[in-house]
């Protein structure tokens, strides 16, 4: 039972540390002029727009391939292998098409809470991050269980779609869709 | 740990920032000329002649009025009682005052100076009557709702001096001044349409700081300009 205990506790503090520290740093870390590649975008912004839109669609596959890892929904041929592999490699995917964006903004921009919009987008995607950390260290385990790794999987979900509301779509509703 | 991989992942993940931290960025200058704002004609509202700003535009009662100097005087104190801080440029006969107090108290000023060397700055902010010495511009500033307050602010040099943004960033209209005093500190606010937020480090060395994700001009402030 204790160590069951402290297998949850150590990815929830290890998570914890990483939202805390990105935070921090983006406060503290005065933020650097310098900008990143846009990666063939016009603008650096439009890049973090588009890269930030690919995740979270991608965070929308983890779900529904979560849901039929679990059981709960049936796919076309859906058996466990597939739907596992299609779960792993779509979140590997979200996560990579994050880093630039997040990089840009605690390295070039920092946290900031100058409105509401920019306060919740800091936050989330701090804890989005230390969410994403607890979910990796709890998977490793070999005997994690489904219904504690949904939960967490549930709060990384629910990071990607308010970073995403306060970020992209934000965007697309003020100055529209651009590339 | 018997399932490695989405250890990996999170090794790959930092991996990945470390390249981007690497190789991944841009100079300062490689966009510098990339904002769509640049240049956008703007109208402030202190830019209107107010009217009894305008002695100096009678004729000149003595025989040589003197003709509007182009040289250049830039002038920064600090206002202890406003906790804030004062830049005036004044070239050509004209002058632009911005006191900050690098949060939330922005107040940009214009005026002309008179033929005896007294100005008087309005604004929507607040006002200031001062006069303009050689080795000084000293006087009285009084803020919107608030009470006069005497100053005296000593020329300085760049890269000290006063800088201004104006740009229109995603239909908001976007201003932001600097003021840079001798000992090497900054103050300054940056309003985007109407939320009024901390300035960004500008290094009075380039010519944009970046606001939002964007690049914007920044420039000595002038009083001729928008």
């Amino acid at each position: 039972m204790n160590r069951s205990i402290g297998l949850w506790l150590a990815p929830l503090f290890a998570g914890g540390a990483v939202a805390l520290v990105l935070g921090v740093y983006g406060r503290v870390h005065p933020p650097a002029r310098e900008l990143i590649v846009s990666f063939g975008f016009s603008t650096v912004l439009t890049m973090k727009v588009w890269f930030g839109t690919f995740a979270v669609l991608l965070a929308g596959v983890q779900v529904v391939t979560a849901l039929a890892m679990g059981g709960v929904l049936r796919l076309p041929g859906g058996r466990r292998p597939w739907a596992a592999g299609a779960h792993r490699w779509s979140g590997r995917l979200a996560f990579l098409f994050t880093l630039p964006v997040a990089f840009h903004c605690l390295y070039s921009l920092g946290l900031q809470y100058s409105s509401p919009r920019v306060l919740v987008h800091s936050v989330v995607g701090c804890l989005l991050y230390g969410a994403f950390t607890t979910k990796m260290l709890m998977l490793s385990r070999e005997n994690a269980r489904f219904g504690a790794v949904a939960v967490v999987g549930g709060v990384v979900f629910a990071g990607f779609v308010g970073v995403w509301l306060t970020s992209s779509l934000w965007f697309f509703a003020t100055v529209g869709i651009r590339v | 740990m018997r399932r490695p991989g989405p250890l990996y992942t999170l090794i790959f993940g930092l991996l990945a920032t470390m390249v981007i931290a690497m190789f991944g960025r841009t100079g300062v200058t490689a966009q510098a000329s990339a904002p769509a704002a640049v240049g956008t004609p703007r109208v402030t509202p202190s830019a209107a002649p107010t009217p009894t700003a305008s002695p100096s535009a009678k004729p000149a009662a003595k025989p040589s009025a003197k003709p509007a100097s182009t040289t250049r005087k830039v002038y920064a104190a600090r206002i202890p009682a406003l906790r804030a801080v004062i830049g005036v440029v004044v070239t050509g006969g004209s002058a632009i005052a911005y006191v900050c107090d690098g949060r939330r108290l922005e107040a940009w000023l214009r005026g002309k100076v008179n033929a005896d060397g007294s100005v008087v700055l309005t604004g929507p902010g607040g006002q200031v009557v001062a006069a303009v010495g050689d080795r000084f511009l000293g006087g009285a500033v009084q803020l919107k709702g608030g009470d006069p307050v005497g100053f005296s602010a000593p020329p300085v040099r760049p890269p000290s001096g006063l800088y201004r943004l104006t740009a229109t960033l995603r239909g908001a209209k976007v201003v932001g001044g600097w003021i840079v005093t001798p000992d090497g500190r900054q103050v300054g606010v940056v309003k985007v349409g109407t939320s009024v937020r901390s300035a960004p480090a500008y290094d009075p060395g380039t010519d944009a700081v970046e606001v939002d994700g964007e690049r914007l001009p920044v420039a000595p402030a002038d009083p001729a300009a928008p």
